[in-house]
């Protein structure tokens, strides 16, 4: 398995008292596998997804990548997993503004001192069809390109795990569709696990299995 | 990470650049003070030589005996080559005019080292020297012509002989600076001296012999002439001792500038920490994308951090430029303060010294903002409204204490004293949390703005009050700079009060000296004839201070130095000037003890009781009871302190650090002081050349003359004081338009909303004009307020005169910085203001 989440609760503090966001959450995915996570809005996926992202820390239970319990790495070793083994492809894109489409998408390898960073940047947007856009900032990039130069960040330092969140929810549909296809083309390509958090029923279809958040755990759907 | 942190540099290059702009202007000062002294000491230490024109001198104040000079010249070693010189004081008349000079009798190997360098003739050879003596020239300093009203070829009356003035002097290597002398130099040859009836019993005539050694060094050279001297009232020192004492005078000035200095790199600071706060503020989604993506929260600091070193360093660079750039304007404006052949030369130290303090200073006080970072959530990115933001803890005050913690250590350094440099630091904090009072309670009070008032008025006051940091930050910049700004034109103005203008002070016309005591009768007669009088009529005797309770001079330290050290070969070798006296005069104020008891009683047994200037006192480290030695001219004199009196300097009357009951010195060889009241000009330059004809040997000084050529020099030195003040205002303006651009950053949107409620550009311009010209307003009261409080301190402690407002200055300070302020609002807002609200639609629709 190429991630396993066990007995996972994650609670958060407020002045009214504590509230459990998941309760005693497993999932397990295998390498190459699809998953998706749907859920009404407050159910917790943005929670889920940060602690599979080892951006936060579960309250109880476990969370492992590539068999590492997230909770027994340190700073750096967790910053360096996320760098090498991870991929993240935010709703909102978060590319960062004053940087061009290729130092954005070649600076997770830059993190891990990797050589070659940039010619392997400028494939990975040849890939997501953007090779022409490489010198462009975010500002001058549609929505649906900032996405896709996003994708291809994520995908650079080719991960074992990729976690999408609503990858399409900012774009139109028309725009939606064209990213997630070109997402589910990449992923299969490299044989990359996907654990994708989605409203549309139609993305939700595509992956291997459909898996909703509900009551702090997840069921099969 | 260095590319990371380039990176950053160059895609946010407005920040960069203004955050290099800010650190560079606060260091300016420093740059051109470090570089300054650094200059001072290469000069001082390259041309030591020149400035004593020998490699060791042996000084007396009487002429050496026979069997001196050949042990001396035998100390000296063979091949030694030896030169004399003989200086006093003296007054030089064309007849009509006289002025006080500096007499330099010279042999005709002197200097031995650099040259007098004469106009038109260049450097004064032999044939020069055969000409000086042959036609009993003088060489004369420039001012002399102008002073005097002669030229080359004009006899010139010193004492009882006329000289012919044969040569102008261009450049005078023995001269350290002529910017602290009241007397311009004149050299003569020796053989003429005695001609001129000036060297009596009494006259204060300063006899050199110099010795130049190509064999040894100028220490041991030193060395041995002190171990062939038995007389400790001959002085003798190295080259490098000689110019010590004048190092230490600039280290004196340069010390007090530094530390203005310091208060813009402080507030250069404060700006750096403002700006990078709104830059973090900016960064903060970056930075969480970064850790998202594989960095660590401490690489993330790490990078920021770099960006800051690396921005500190340019901006040390542009410093240094602009330093560099000034560095031929300061010595012309400095003029004759500066030793001759000074040149302002900016080197690696001081770059390298700028760069570290810049570097470390931007750090520590970014400190508390990258210390936030650790509050920063990164899962937050996964958050559909919320976006990562900076915590703010209980803690983050602690942060400040690295800052404060290195402003105290570099104000403790650039002083040389723990206690100074911490009387400083605790005054400067001390103003700093009286202003920010001050500008929170201002901020409180803009708060009950009636609801009636204008719209622009209301706006602007709620931008001022919402902001509250950003606000106060960009106020106490300016309040401090205006406060340092305001201190030194109005203690000029109470120096003026304090010195020139005698129908309110007390001070003389004129202060005559090396009068001989069978002289006076016939003086005050002179003198009252032409409708003057002659007071303070004061006896000096010259003596050498030889024991202290007891204890020899020589062995007596006041701290672990060895016998031998500067100081106790300061306090032996030195003459003091004693006086005798039954009651305190106008001009003194008793401190401690009480007064003398009347005529010394000789045959009781008991000690004379003797009188000591309250600062002195402490310099030797006595106190009352204590006993003084003195060996006066060959005849053991001591006394017990029975009183400690402050001397106020600057009355320029006959004042004295030690003074005997009468009774005592009366028999001792000695010559007088006296001072004449306040004259007309014209009364006074007829009444001094008078004097001079009937009594050559009597020296004057034309008070009102000195007064002013000091003020003058004062008033060079508040140039200076101001000028580096001035860089703080410069860096007040620039906090003042990086808060006004991120104002307008900040309110793009709410900018553009009120011109689509219809809103027009006049009502917005105002709106922010008020806002800033409030800012500059109240800094500018606040400041002005201080800077008088401290300049009334500094009145009444340091210069004991009372403190009357000076208006120009502060009324110029009150309009100008509000001015100012909205200047630099105008300047920053202006892209904001000229926006269509069509970007504000375009931007919700994106």
């Amino acid at each position: 398995m190429i991630l396993e989440a066990v007995d996972v609760y994650k609670h958060f503090e407020t002045p009214g008292g504590a509230i459990e966001v998941l309760c005693g959450l497993d999932l397990a995915v295998a390498r190459g596998e699809t998953v998706a996570v749907v859920g009404e809005s407050g159910s917790g996926k943005s929670t889920l997804l940060s602690l599979l992202a080892g951006l936060d820390a579960p309250s109880r239970g476990q969370v492992c990548i590539e068999g590492r319990d997230l909770a027994e790495l340190g700073e750096a070793e967790l910053a360096a997993l996320r760098g090498r083994s991870m991929g993240i492809v935010f709703q909102q894109f978060h590319l960062m503004g004053g940087l061009s489409a290729l130092e954005n998408v070649s600076l997770p390898l830059e993190l891990q001192s990797v050589r070659g960073a940039e010619q392997r940047a400028r494939e990975a947007l040849d890939q997501v069809g953007l090779a022409d856009r490489a010198s462009h900032l975010p500002a001058r990039l549609s929505g649906g390109e900032c996405q896709r130069v996003a994708i291809a960040r994520a995908l650079v330092v080719e991960p074992a795990l990729l976690l999408a969140d609503e990858p399409s929810g900012s774009l139109d549909e028309r725009t939606g569709d064209a990213v997630n296809a070109l997402l589910f083309e990449l992923v299969a390509k490299r044989a990359t696990a996907l654990v994708l958090v989605t409203h549309s029923d139609r993305l939700s279809a595509a992956c291997d299995r459909r898996l909703r958040l509900a009551g702090g755990r997840l069921i099969a759907d | 990470m260095w590319r990371l942190a380039l990176r950053e540099i160059r895609n946010h290059w407005r920040f960069s650049g203004f955050f290099a702009l800010n650190l560079a202007l606060g260091f300016v000062g420093f740059v051109l003070l470090d570089a300054f002294e650094g200059s001072v000491e290469a000069t001082l230490r390259e041309r030591s030589r020149s400035f004593l024109g020998a490699d060791a001198e042996v000084g007396s104040s009487r002429p050496l005996s026979a069997d001196e000079v050949a042990a001396l010249d035998a100390a000296a070693g063979q091949g030694a080559r030896i030169a004399r010189a003989t200086a006093l004081f003296s007054m030089a008349s064309n007849g009509d005019r006289t002025r006080l000079v500096e007499l330099q009798a010279i042999d005709p190997a002197f200097p031995l080292y650099g040259a007098i360098v004469l106009e038109d003739a260049g450097a004064a050879v032999a044939a020069e020297r055969a000409d000086l003596a042959a036609r009993r020239g003088a060489w004369v300093d420039p001012t002399v012509l102008g002073q005097l009203g002669v030229d080359v070829g004009e006899p010139l009356r010193i004492g009882a002989l006329d000289f012919l003035v044969t040569g102008v002097v261009a450049r005078d290597g023995g001269r350290a600076t002529s910017g602290f002398s009241i007397a311009p130099r004149i050299y003569v040859a020796e053989q003429h001296l005695a001609a001129t009836g000036l060297v009596s019993l009494g006259s204060r005539v300063q006899y050199r012999r110099l010795y130049r050694s190509e064999s040894t060094s100028a220490t041991e050279l030193a060395d041995a002439l002190r171990a062939a001297v038995a007389d400790p009232a001959l002085s003798v020192r190295s080259h490098e001792q000689a110019t010590r004492d004048l190092a230490r005078a600039y280290s004196a000035v340069s010390d007090y500038l530094g530390l203005v200095a310091l208060v813009a790199i402080f507030l250069a600071g404060i700006g750096a920490a403002y700006l990078f706060r709104a830059h973090l503020a900016r960064r903060v989604q970056d930075i969480a994308i970064l850790m998202s993506l594989g960095a660590t929260r401490a690489r993330a600091q790490r990078v920021f951090l770099l960006q800051l070193c690396l921005l500190s360093s340019g901006a040390a660079i542009l410093a240094c430029g602009v330093g560099a750039l000034l560095a031929g304007v300061v010595p012309r404006l400095a003029g004759d303060l500066l030793p001759p052949g000074f040149e302002l030369r900016i080197g690696l130290r001081t770059l390298a010294l700028v760069a570290v303090l810049a570097a470390l200073g931007s750090a520590v006080a970014c400190l508390p903002l990258l210390a936030r970072l650790r509050e920063l959530r990164p899962a937050e990115l996964f958050a559909e409204h919320v976006q990562p933001r900076l915590g703010r803890g209980p803690r983050d005050a602690l942060w400040l204490a690295p800052a404060i913690a290195a402003f105290c250590a570099i104000a403790v350094w650039r002083v040389g004293s723990l206690s100074a440099g911490g009387l400083f630091a605790g005054v400067f904090f001390g103003s700093l949390v009286l202003l920010a009072a001050f500008g929170l309670a201002g901020l409180r009070a803009l708060e009950s703005l009636p609801a009636g008032s204008p719209l622009a008025l209301r706006l602007a006051v709620r931008e001022l009050v919402r902001s509250r940091a950003s606000s106060l930050s960009a106020f106490l910049a300016i309040a401090l700079a205006v406060q340092l700004l305001s201190i030194a034109p109005q203690l000029r103005g109470v120096l003026d009060d304090r010195m020139q203008a005698p129908e309110r002070g007390a001070l003389p016309s004129l202060f005559l000296f090396d009068i001989q005591p069978e002289q006076r009768e016939a003086l005050s007669a002179h003198v009252a004839a032409r409708g003057a009088r002659l007071e303070r009529i004061s006896p000096m005797v010259r003596a050498r201070l030889d024991a202290i309770d007891g204890e020899p001079v020589a062995t007596r330290t006041s701290d672990p130095l060895s016998p031998g050290s500067d100081q106790s070969r300061r306090l032996q070798t030195r003459r003091y000037n004693l006086t005798y006296r039954e009651r305190l005069t106008p001009s003194e104020t008793l401190r401690e003890g009480r007064d003398f008891s009347g005529r010394y009683p000789r045959g009781e047994g008991s000690l004379p009781e003797i009188s000591l200037e309250l600062d002195f006192a402490r310099r030797l480290g006595v106190g009352l009871g204590a006993t003084l030695a003195f060996d006066v001219q060959g005849v053991p004199v001591a006394g017990r302190v029975v009183n400690l009196r402050e001397v106020r300097w600057n009355s320029f009357q006959p004042n004295f650090f030690v003074a005997f009951q009468p009774g005592v010195l009366e028999g001792a060889p000695q010559v007088f002081l006296a001072s004449v009241p306040a004259l007309a000009t014209s009364e006074r330059e007829a009444l001094q050349a008078s004097i001079t004809r009937a009594f050559p040997n009597v020296s004057s000084v034309d008070v009102t003359r000195a007064v002013r050529r000091l003020l003058g020099l004062i008033g060079q030195l508040q140039w200076a004081l101001s000028s580096t003040a001035a860089l703080s205002l410069g860096v007040g303006l620039v906090l003042v338009f990086a808060v006004a651009r991120d104002q307008a950053r900040a309110r793009r949107w709410e900018t553009n909303l009120l011109k689509v409620l219809g809103a027009d550009f006049r009502r917005i311009r105002a709106a922010l004009d008020l806002e800033f010209g409030l800012l500059g307003l109240l800094g500018a009261l606040a400041g002005s307020a201080a800077g008088l409080l401290a300049s009334g301190l500094l009145s009444h402690l340091l210069l004991e005169a009372d403190f009357r407002v000076s208006l120009v200055p502060l009324t110029l300070t009150l309009a100008g910085v509000p001015a100012l302020s909205v200047f630099a609002g105008r300047i920053a807002t202006r892209h904001v203001l000229r926006e269509r609200p069509l970007a504000l639609l375009q931007a919700a629709g994106a």
